[in-house]
C-alpha cells in the first residue's frame, strides 16, 4: 500500500475555471458580485431597484440563477440591460462552468459590472467559487437574527451583508442589532448596509457601494 | 477505464441530464437508486461525487493499482457536513467496481490568529477574542478547507 499526498482542492475543476473566469473580469475590468441568500430574502426586488437607478449608459448585465422558469430573468430584462436566466433544473447552486457558459455571447470588454443572483440557498452556493470579487449575502428582517450563527460559512465568505425588507421593521419581532452583532461574531468587521426595496431606504449607500467596488483592484483570490 | 456516465434513470424525472453530471455520476450499467429529492438537493453528494472524479483521475495515473482509500479534509466553515458527505460517498460507491474504498473525513476546527499578539488559537461558539492578550482582531488561518489529502494506492 502507497499514500500518495494529493492536496487537491476538492472542487478543483471548478476552481480552475472560476480563477479562469476571474482572470478574464480582470483583464476586462469588470467588478463581478455574487449575490446570495435564503429564497425569498429580496435578492430579485434589490435587482430590480439597483437596475431601475442606473442610467442607460452603464454598462451592467445579470446571471441570474433559479431551479427552474424564465421568471427572475424576464422582472429584470424590463430595464433594458443584458439579463440572461440561468436554469439549473435542480441543482441547488451555481457553478463556474454554468457562468461561463452563459457568458457566451457577451463581450466583457462591453461591461463594468456583471452581478450573478445566485440559487437562493444559504448551504450549497458558498463552496462554489464563481470568479466574482465578492460574495454578497442578504438577510432579510422576516428572517431569524441567529442566521448568521446557523450558516456561517457564507456569512464569513461574503464582503458585504445587506440586511434586506427594513421597511417591515416595525412590524417584525427582528432585532436588527442582534443580527448584526451576529453577523460579525461570524465575521468581524464585515461591512453591513441596511436596505428597503420598498422605501428606497439604504439604496444610495448599497450603489455607492457598488461604485466604489468597482474601482477597487480585483483581487487574486477571492 | 470505466467510464463515468450521468445517471440514465433520471431521464424519466424530467430533468435535462446534464445537470446530474455533478450531482449523480453511476457507472453505466448501474441505475442510480437514490430518491429523486437526495440527487437533487444534497449538497454533500455533489461533493462526494466530485471526490470520486478525482479518484478516477488519480487512478487513471497508475495502471494495475487499486486506490481503497481517500482523505479528505473538511474544514468548520466549508458548509460541508462530514457525516453526509460520509454517507454520500459510500452510495455512490455501493455496487460500483469503485467499492471497497473507502473516505476518510479529517474534521478542520477553526483556528485564528492574533492580529496584536500572533497567538494561535481554536475559535469556539464564534468568540473572536484572543484568550491570551483579550484584542478583538484575529485573522481565520483554518478551517475553510475543502480538500482532498491523500489516496492510498493498493499497487
Amino acid at each position: 500500500m502507497n499514500r500518495i499526498a494529493v492536496e487537491r482542492k476538492v472542487l478543483n475543476e471548478n476552481q480552475i475555471l472560476a480563477e479562469q473566469l476571474r482572470e478574464r473580469y480582470r483583464q476586462n475590468g469588470v467588478l463581478c458580485v455574487n449575490l446570495i441568500s435564503a429564497p425569498g430574502s429580496g435578492k430579485t426586488a434589490l435587482l430590480e431597484r439597483t437596475l431601475e437607478r442606473m442610467d442607460n449608459s452603464t454598462r451592467v448585465a445579470v446571471l441570474t440563477g433559479d431551479l427552474q422558469t424564465e421568471n427572475d430573468a424576464k422582472r429584470l430584462a424590463k430595464f433594458g440591460f443584458p439579463v440572461k436566466q440561468i436554469t439549473t433544473g435542480g441543482t441547488c447552486h451555481l457553478d463556474a462552468k454554468m457562468i461561463e457558459r452563459h457568458l457566451a455571447g457577451w463581450s466583457l470588454e462591453d461591461l463594468d459590472l456583471l452581478i450573478v443572483e445566485n440559487v437562493g440557498n444559504l448551504v450549497c452556493p458558498s463552496s462554489y467559487d464563481l470568479g466574482e470579487a465578492a460574495k454578497i449575502v442578504l438577510l432579510s428582517t422576516t428572517e431569524g437574527e441567529d442566521k448568521p450563527l446557523k450558516y456561517p460559512s457564507i456569512f464569513f465568505k461574503s464582503e458585504l451583508m445587506l440586511l434586506t425588507k427594513i421597511d417591515l421593521l416595525p412590524y417584525v419581532p427582528f432585532n436588527a442589532g442582534l443580527a448584526r452583532e451576529n453577523a460579525r461574531r461570524v465575521h468581524p468587521g464585515m461591512e453591513i448596509i441596511d436596505v428597503s426595496s420598498i422605501t428606497g431606504e439604504g439604496l444610495d449607500r448599497w450603489m455607492g457601494w457598488l461604485q466604489a467596488r468597482q474601482k477597487k483592484p480585483v483581487a487574486a483570490d477571492s | 477505464m470505466i467510464n463515468m456516465v450521468p445517471c440514465r434513470g433520471l431521464s424519466g424525472y424530467g430533468h435535462p441530464v446534464q445537470t446530474f453530471r455533478r450531482c449523480c455520476i453511476r457507472f453505466e450499467d448501474s441505475p442510480c437508486r437514490l430518491p429523486p429529492a437526495a440527487r437533487d438537493f444534497m449538497h454533500e453528494l455533489g461533493i462526494a461525487a466530485s471526490i470520486l472524479e478525482s479518484v478516477e483521475k488519480e487512478a487513471e495515473r497508475h495502471p494495475g493499482g487499486h486506490i481503497s482509500r481517500v482523505g479528505v479534509k473538511i474544514g468548520e466553515l466549508s458548509g460541508v457536513d462530514g457525516d453526509a458527505l460520509q454517507f454520500g460517498f459510500e452510495v455512490l460507491v455501493k455496487d460500483t467496481p469503485w467499492e471497497p474504498l473507502t473516505l476518510e473525513v479529517e474534521l478542520v476546527p477553526r483556528v485564528q490568529r492574533c492580529s496584536k499578539c500572533a497567538y494561535e488559537f481554536r475559535m469556539t461558539d464564534f468568540d473572536p477574542r484572543c484568550p491570551l492578550c483579550g484584542d478583538f482582531a484575529s485573522q481565520c488561518i483554518s478551517g475553510e478547507e475543502l480538500d482532498i489529502a491523500y489516496m492510498e494506492v493498493d499497487e
